[in-house]
């Protein structure tokens, strides 16, 4: 392999000088069990979600696993029809809710927040550690539920069914109400650290774009959580008490749901998708050496994203009868939200042009991320057609479009930015060769799986169906297969990751030589309190004009 | 967005409260009032006009006290933005869907006054699917 | 001038000031979620409403009306009594502002005990939530709706009300306590917000609730 230009920089500029392993930072200070489960520290509090995260991650992919297995063949038995309804179920439930929305905005964005605003810590550390515990409990009542049988009505709860069911749903309603709890306790806390404790002199339009992506997610989180809240409060009361709004026999209206319940979870998609351009507005400066091209271009989109991502959840009720007068509206309305995604699509691309890349794996990570917002972005835009989603609701090709951005892009993002800023949180280096075969073989995994979804969804197999003609076997074998390799690529992405806690190199400070602020001022990993005096930050993040000192990294001592 | 003034509120005294707070009531004996008069379909706009009133007068002059200039201004008239929208694009679909589509269903939604259509407790032309257990 | 409670200077804060505003910002962000959650039963209504409208109003008609405008007045001098309460604790007087919450904490119980006997006399009477309606004098498809609607919003208005009414007592006791001073009265002065927005949600719930016009 080439070298990379960070490695020339390395040999040729004076700036860059050997790693050192501070003596006391946030991982040692204070070890005990109580000091990290009672801690107000956000550094270990990021930690502690990403942990928790990652375990459900691997929970909701067993499931995703187990549905492949069955859909191998048209009439198997691997699993009964219900089972297979509950696995659907319970993967969607733990993806979203128990691993996208937390992964990128509490766990990396709680762990970077202060340190990229100059701050000691977040604005209300307390409620934070409070968010964390909810979040804790609301998982427990979760996998109450999913031990106690689960739910069998698919991760949107539509009624009447989700009020008459006779499996547990009780629990995993009341589960996802805690965890909202958790997340608009975080959205709050962010909002006001932002407003509040920016360093002095460090104004909205020179934050870093990472830091604008987690607050238009704060504003959306804000807005959109407590519709869901009462929401799926109200199911569960119609459930399990008869006192409800949903009951057609008694004059209610089952749609009525499927509007509060999407006014939540369409702006939920951009609380997975806009930490994860976040992430990857910082990737593409930090791999091209360039600061982003159009700043303010990328601060009207997060902010329009998160604005107009509320105007368009009837596009998911086109075939639900919702009227015709409506569905127009919400089909154009969610045009809109396509513009602002182009924009930022075009800007990272313009960044990367005459920059000097590195293809480290964020970066081969953000290749994919690229390719595949573009195509599941396209084929939302398509599915936001009226006249040409009623062919295509409730089949694969919906499944393969929501697949390609939620793992596509989100779960891309997440896994380029841990390995990004995996130095400035553990102080360790990754290795990089495992590392860039897995981010290939993940996004080769990727394609193979997803895309005979499109084939299969537009030739009109329907989605939550434990059985299909055997027309359309092949495809789902070569679906399920790429499914393996994509579970392949992550384990070995995983393992890298947790190997090289132990036995990584030393990264020093900054070992990317990274313009971004929060490896300016801090260790890494950073001290306990993040700065010892108000940080100096340059003019604009990611300045490259003049090379940010960089550390190399150096072999662990045995 | 950087130091506050906690001093700036201190213009709003007790006399300035006791007024409002005059108004406020009068304006809920007024809804009150107006009730009784037959007002046919004006009736909702105006009672809810008359409650934004209050809302408005309870966020400016009781809420004010405790707010200066910034972001804290926008947060709930923010809130009541989306609310709105909530309810404006459900209502478009409620208003303009395909009769049968509605909770109502082929009934007519305008009974007569007073009238409750022949039969039981459920009274619907349609039957609805039974509630399990 | 007394030194500032130790709750006034918390670390990561560079100034008492920045914390206050901190704080108030948050309660101001706080109550319009809280507006949110009360939003999905506002657009139920709004549907149910066009859907049934005879129905609806029918239903209004057995509200008790009197006791709405008797409910919402106490609520509204509540609320004047506890931004008077602000006024003092700004000033200092601290049994004036302990004096003026406790009033509208008896306000507040007073509004529950009263609205609870609304409550109890809806629920003899048959017009009970959901599938448990038998109210014989209106048996109209959608009238059940009303009252379920009805219940629901006005219990979670209560829930909120007791929220309120716990967060003011605690401020009382902190005032009580001598924690709070001229210069630090950011506990009376979040939760009194807190207790303002119970009233403004109840500014809503008495015309759509209590002020149907009869048919």
């Amino acid at each position: 392999m080439r070298p990379s230009p960070l490695d020339e920089e390395a040999r040729a500029r004076p700036n860059v000088e050997l790693a050192r392993w501070p003596d006391v930072h946030y991982l040692n200070h204070e070890t005990s069990v109580r000091s990290w489960l009672f801690t107000h520290d956000h550094k270990r509090i990021g930690v502690m979600y990403l942990a928790t995260v990652g375990v459900f991650f691997i929970l909701g992919g067993i499931y995703a696993l187990l549905i492949r297995i069955q859909l191998l063949s048209p009439e198997s038995r691997f699993v009964s029809p219900l089972a297979y309804n509950r696995l659907f179920t319970l993967h969607g439930v733990t993806m979203v809710w128990l691993f996208m929305i937390p992964a990128i905005p509490s766990g990396l964005g709680n762990f970077l927040y202060p340190l990229m605003i100059g701050a000691k810590d977040v604005a209300m550390p307390r409620l934070n550690l409070l968010s964390l515990w909810i979040f804790w409990a609301g998982a427990l009542l979760t996998v109450i539920g999913m031990l106690w049988g689960g739910a069998d009505t698919g991760w949107t709860f539509y009624t009447p069914y989700s009020t008459t069911t006779s499996t547990a749903i009780v629990p995993v309603l009341l589960g996802v109400f805690v965890i909202g709890l958790s997340t608009i306790a975080t959205g709050l806390n962010f909002v006001v650290t932002v407003h509040t404790m920016r360093t002095p002199g460090l104004g909205w339009m020179r934050l870093p774009l990472f830091l604008w992506a987690i607050y238009g997610t704060a504003l959306i989180q804000l807005l959109a959580t407590p519709v869901l809240g009462l929401t799926v409060l109200l199911v569960s009361i119609e459930h399990f008490a008869g006192i409800g709004i949903f009951d057609p026999a008694l004059g209610g209206d089952p749609i009525l749901f499927q509007h509060l319940f999407w006014f939540y979870s369409h702006p939920a998609v951009y609380i997975m998708v806009l930490p994860a351009m976040g992430v990857i507005s910082e990737v593409v400066c930090a791999f091209s050496r360039k600061n982003v091209a159009g700043y303010r271009l990328i601060v009207i989109s997060t902010v329009g994203i998160a604005g107009v991502g509320f105007f368009t959840w009837g596009h998911h009720m086109f075939t639900s009868g919702q009227s015709i007068p409506a569905s127009g509206a919400f089909g154009i309305l969610s045009m809109f939200v396509g513009i602002f995604t182009a924009i930022k699509v075009f800007t990272w691309t313009y960044t990367m042009y005459r920059g000097a890349i590195s293809l480290r794996a964020p970066m081969i990570y953000l290749f994919g991320f690229l390719f595949l917002l573009v195509f599941g972005g396209m084929t939302g835009i398509a599915l936001a057609t009226t006249s040409l989603d009623l062919h295509w609701q409730d089949t694969y090709f919906v499944v393969a479009h929501f697949h390609y951005i939620m793992v596509g892009s989100v779960m891309l993002a997440f896994l380029a930015g841990l390995h990004y800023w995996w130095p400035k949180l553990f102080g360790k280096t990754y290795f990089e060769r495992p590392a860039t075969s897995a981010a290939a073989v993940v996004g080769f995994g990727f394609i193979a799986t997803f895309t005979p979804q499109f084939y299969l969804g537009n030739m009109g197999m329907p989605r939550r169906y434990a059985f299909y003609p055997p027309e359309f076997q092949w495809l789902n074998v070569a679906s399920t297969g790429g499914a393996t390799i994509l579970a392949i690529g992550i384990l070995i992405a995983t393992v890298n990751l947790l190997v090289s806690l132990r036995y990584g190199a030393i990264a020093g400070d900054n070992p990317w030589g990274s313009g971004g602020f929060e490896w300016m001022g801090t260790t890494s990993p950073p001290a306990p309190h993040n700065f010892t005096a108000p940080p100096q930050f340059p003019a604009q993040p990611h300045d490259y004009s003049v090379a940010p000192r960089r550390t190399l990294p150096r072999a662990s001592p045995p | 967005m950087t130091e506050s003034d906690q001093h700036s509120g201190r213009h709003v005294g007790p006399l300035t409260l006791l007024v409002v707070w005059l108004v406020l009531v009068g304006d809920a004996a007024a809804n009150f009032g107006l009730f009784h008069v037959k007002l046919g379909s004006l009736q909702l706009p105006v009672a809810l006009g008359l409650a934004t009133l209050n809302f408005v007068l309870l966020l400016w002059f009781f809420m004010h006290l405790a707010e200066v200039r910034g972001t804290r201004r926008f947060a709930l008239p923010v809130g009541v933005l989306y609310l709105l929208l909530l309810l404006a694009l459900t209502l478009l679909d409620v208003t303009t869907r395909f009769p049968p589509a509605r909770p109502n269903g082929l009934a007519s939604s305008q009974p007569e006054a007073g009238a409750s259509p022949a039969g039981s407790e459920t009274n619907r032309t349609e039957p609805g699917p039974s509630r399990a257990p | 001038m007394p030194p500032l409670p130790k709750a006034a200077i918390q670390e990561q804060f560079g100034t008492p000031a920045r914390q206050k505003e901190a704080a108030t910002l948050a309660m101001w962000v706080f109550l319009g979620t809280e507006l949110l959650i009360f939003s999905g039963l506002f657009v139920a209504y709004g549907e149910y409403r066009y859907t049934f409208p005879v129905a609806f109003q029918m239903a209004g008609s057995y509200a008790e009306h009197g006791l709405g405008l008797v409910l919402t007045i106490l609520l509204l001098t509540s609320s004047f009594l506890a931004t008077l309460s602000v006024l003092a604790a700004r000033q200092g007087k601290r049994l004036a502002t302990v004096g003026l919450i406790g009033l509208t904490v008896a306000l507040g119980t007073l509004f529950m005990v009263l609205h609870l006997a609304e409550w109890w006399h809806h629920a003899r009477e048959g017009a009970l939530p959901g599938r448990y309606y038998h109210f014989d004098k209106l048996t109209l498809p959608g009238a059940s709706l009303f009252f379920t609607l009805f219940y629901l919003t006005t219990g979670l208005h209560m829930l909120h009300v007791t929220i309120g009414l716990a967060l003011l007592s605690w401020s009382a006791l902190q005032a009580l306590l001598g924690r709070i001073t001229a210069e630090y009265t950011t506990p009376v002065e979040v939760t009194v917000l807190y207790w303002h927005f119970v009233d403004v949600i109840w500014t809503f719930i008495f015309p759509l609730y209590y002020l149907l016009a009869r048919p």
